[in-house]
């Protein structure tokens, strides 16, 4: 079975749109459903296949798969509140903002 | 033929799910041409008879009279068998000339056996049921021999019994089942004991059915009799369809015991998903030593949110005598690899195998935590159960009545003197509730270990998990010694439903602080770490509980959204050293602080504050509406 690196997460329906259109220049995929403080920015030129999946409350799901040689960047968005960590009884724990190897 | 299929009151809760076993078999039946109505008596207590003070026994009678079947079949979960018994004798005085016949996980597992107890029972098939069950309805309308009918168990003329050699099983290509029900069963009626603002939707579909693997404890292997086998694709994809559609269920919990062994079918499941680009996710089991780390992501992106994994034991040597042989550096690398695809999972351990000694259960409670602060939602305790066909519940091993199980899952709460009576006069009808005999301790020492670190391991995952990592072996030896000397937790004070519950901390703290007292393993730095997680995890249950910073009292200072509190432990350190299994070190043990942030729903987040960022908060608003420093 072929393998490719992908970006797999959420966007919203209007950007998900973009993607089917084929006309947009640069998009921040979310890891989960709901936006959070970390996200993988991917831009076109990355991309040689998008796949658009299922939509609700308004994101929907998406699928990259990137080019061999392709960058993408992972963006943190924190206020100065101190080191996160994990407390499991505060929160599910979220996916990481990166790229995956992928069975296609 | 008309056949009536009969589910006994289930549990004390307050959703019902649809009967799988019932409606599986109804919906074979439908297309076969019978007619069927499905009576589940879980339901009707849930929705009208607790209402209306009706009893789950009149309601039935009243459904015998209306539909006036040939036949009664029902079904039970060892839990209600005793109402399936009476259920049983209701329908024979109502109707001395109808056939009844009981199957299930319970009666299906025991065949000849519940004959035998039964007298008013007049077959019981055995295992898989919808080739059995068809092959009987036919003779029953012809007047021909049952005799022959493979899996059945009956009475010849004389009053003795008579157990049929099985088939073969079926293969699972049937079309969807839920469409097929027709009016045999209201679905709408269950969808609707959702309550309102429920996160998630959720239902269960069967995906098939067998496990391959042979674990000593385990039941349901050996009644599907360990064969794999998995609906075709198209099938699933086109239930959960349905049921999205029509219902607006949202999750599935795809039951089948061993889903994942099949890689190359969750590879094909994944692809119908994300091509039919359904809103919807789901969940099924696994085990921590299939690889998925190459399907994961894929399994994600179909809609996999959860995956349940029974763990049981951190014992090498209790691995090896359940014939389970879990690694837990298996355990680890799955957590880890889900964690960083954000699916969540259900951790289960069960203690009091014969043989497991206090210092193994020791060793779970410690991955237990671990489980927990790698990611994994949910973190399960559980006693040994001896439910049959299970290798274990025909080993002979010595086991005595034990009340507390009943009571954890009995349909009535509280139990019925009456029914406990009943139940521990028949160890053989029922097994899974006498606990067997171990080494680790008595049952009730047993059943306060587990309900004790069940708890705490929700509500206090830090605090339980440096104990663990500090204590060591001692850990369930020292927590036996205090109970002994403090008293049982009693089982009704403790809330069971699913969520975090600051009333439990309540029960529990007492008992956890005298623990921690006389724990004399314990260095006093280590002691001082416990007394300060204790102290974050009550105030962030109280926020996450209340959801007013200002309810807070222990908080330096709060905001509508959030609070900060002292502390004396490097929080961001100890999370990764408990998730990584490494010892604790006194340097954990520093002054600092810590924000509790509520994100909105049910997400809150904590972060650590150094000693300047402690101070710029102390002055910050008790009433201000956010984070905001001074």
């Amino acid at each position: 079975m072929a393998e490719a690196i992908a970006v797999t997460g959420y966007v919203s329906d209007k950007v998900a749109r973009q993607l089917r259109s084929g006309k947009w220049e640069s998009i921040d995929v979310h890891p989960e459903r709901k936006e959070g403080d970390t996200f993988v920015r991917v831009a076109a030129s990355a991309v040689r296949d998008a796949r658009v999946g299922s939509s609700k409350a308004g994101r929907t799901l998406v699928q990259l798969i990137l080019n061999d040689d392709a960058t993408i960047e992972t963006v943190v968005r924190s206020a100065p509140r101190g080191q996160r960590f994990f407390d499991p009884t505060l929160a599910r724990i979220t996916a990481a903002a990166i790229a995956n190897k992928i069975e296609i | 033929m008309r056949i009536l299929l009969v589910q006994p009151p289930l549990d004390a809760g307050s959703e019902a799910a649809p009967p799988l076993g019932l409606c599986t078999l109804a919906a074979h039946l439908k297309r076969r041409g019978d007619e069927v109505l499905v009576c589940d008596l879980d339901l009707e207590v849930k929705t009208k008879l607790r209402a209306t003070g009706a009893t789950y026994l009149e309601h039935c009678a009243d459904v015998l009279a209306d539909f006036a079947p040939d036949v009664v079949g029902l079904t039970s979960m060892f839990n209600n068998s005793l109402q399936a018994e009476r259920l049983i004798r209701l329908a024979r005085r109502r109707a001395p000339d109808l056939s009844i016949v009981a199957g299930g996980p319970h009666f299906g597992s025991l065949g000849g056996h519940a004959l035998q107890r039964i007298g008013d029972l007049d077959f019981v098939v055995r295992g898989e049921g919808e080739t059995s069950f068809s092959l009987l309805l036919d003779a029953l309308a012809s007047g021909t021999p049952v005799e022959t009918i493979p899996r059945l168990c009956g009475r010849d003329a004389a009053g003795a019994i008579w157990e049929n050699p099985n088939a073969p099983l079926i293969k699972m290509d049937a079309g969807p089942t839920w469409r097929a029900l027709g009016d045999s069963v209201d679905l709408a009626r269950y969808a609707a004991t959702i309550p309102g603002g429920s996160p998630r939707r959720i239902v269960y579909i069967e995906a098939g059915r067998g496990c391959p693997f042979a674990c000593t404890f385990c039941a349901t292997a050996p009644f599907w009799e360990r064969r794999f086998r998995v609906k075709p694709v198209g099938v699933l994809v086109e239930e959960i369809r349905d049921l999205h559609e029509r219902f607006g269920y949202d999750s599935f919990i795809l039951v089948h015991d061993l889903l994942t062994v099949d890689q190359r079918f969750i590879s094909r499941f994944c692809d119908a998903m994300l091509e039919a680009r359904l809103p919807v996710e789901w969940m099924a089991n696994s085990r921590t030593d299939i690889r998925m780390r190459q399907i994961l992501p894929k399994m994600k992106a179909a809609g996999c949110w959860k995956l349940f994994f029974g763990i049981e034991s951190a014992s090498v040597d209790v691995q090896r005598a359940i014939d389970k042989d879990l690694r837990m550096e298996d355990v680890v690398q799955t957590l880890d690899e889900l964690a960083e695809l954000g699916i969540a999972s259900t951790c289960s351990f069960v203690i009091g195998f014969p043989g497991e000694s206090a210092e193994d259960i020791s060793a779970t409670i410690d991955m237990a935590a671990r489980a927990k602060l790698l990611g994994a939602e949910t973190v399960q305790v559980h006693r040994l159960r001896l439910w049959p066909p299970s290798p274990l519940s025909r080993s002979g091993i010595h086991a005595v009545f034990d009340l507390e199980s009943l009571r954890i899952e009995y349909p009535f709460v509280p139990v019925p003197e009456e029914d406990a009576r009943e139940i521990a006069a028949d160890r053989q009808f029922f097994s899974g509730y006498f606990a067997p005999v171990t080494i680790a301790g008595t049952p009730e020492e047993i059943s306060q270990i587990e309900m004790f670190f069940h708890h705490t391991l929700a509500v206090a995952p830090f605090t339980i998990g440096a104990l663990a990592r500090m204590a060591g072996p001692q850990l369930i030896p020292s927590f036996k010694e205090t109970l002994s000397a403090s008293g049982p937790i009693v089982r009704e004070s403790l809330s069971w439903d699913i969520g975090i519950h600051y009333a439990n901390w309540a029960v529990l703290e007492p008992l956890l602080r005298r623990w921690v007292e006389k724990l004399g393993v314990l260095q006093e730095w280590q002691r001082q770490l416990v007394y300060g997680l204790m102290r974050y995890e009550a105030a962030r249950l109280q926020f996450i509980t209340e959801r007013r910073g200002d309810a807070v009292s222990d908080a330096f200072a709060s905001g509508d959204d959030w609070i900060a509190l002292d502390t004396t432990a490097d929080f961001v350190c100890l999370a990764r050293l408990l998730s990584t299994g490494e010892a604790l070190d006194p340097v954990l043990l520093q002054d600092g602080g810590v924000l509790v942030t509520h994100e909105g729903g049910d997400q809150f987040a904590a972060y650590q504050l150094s000693l300047e960022q402690r101070a710029s908060m102390a002055g910050a608003s008790r009433t201000s509406t956010g984070f905001v420093s001074p």
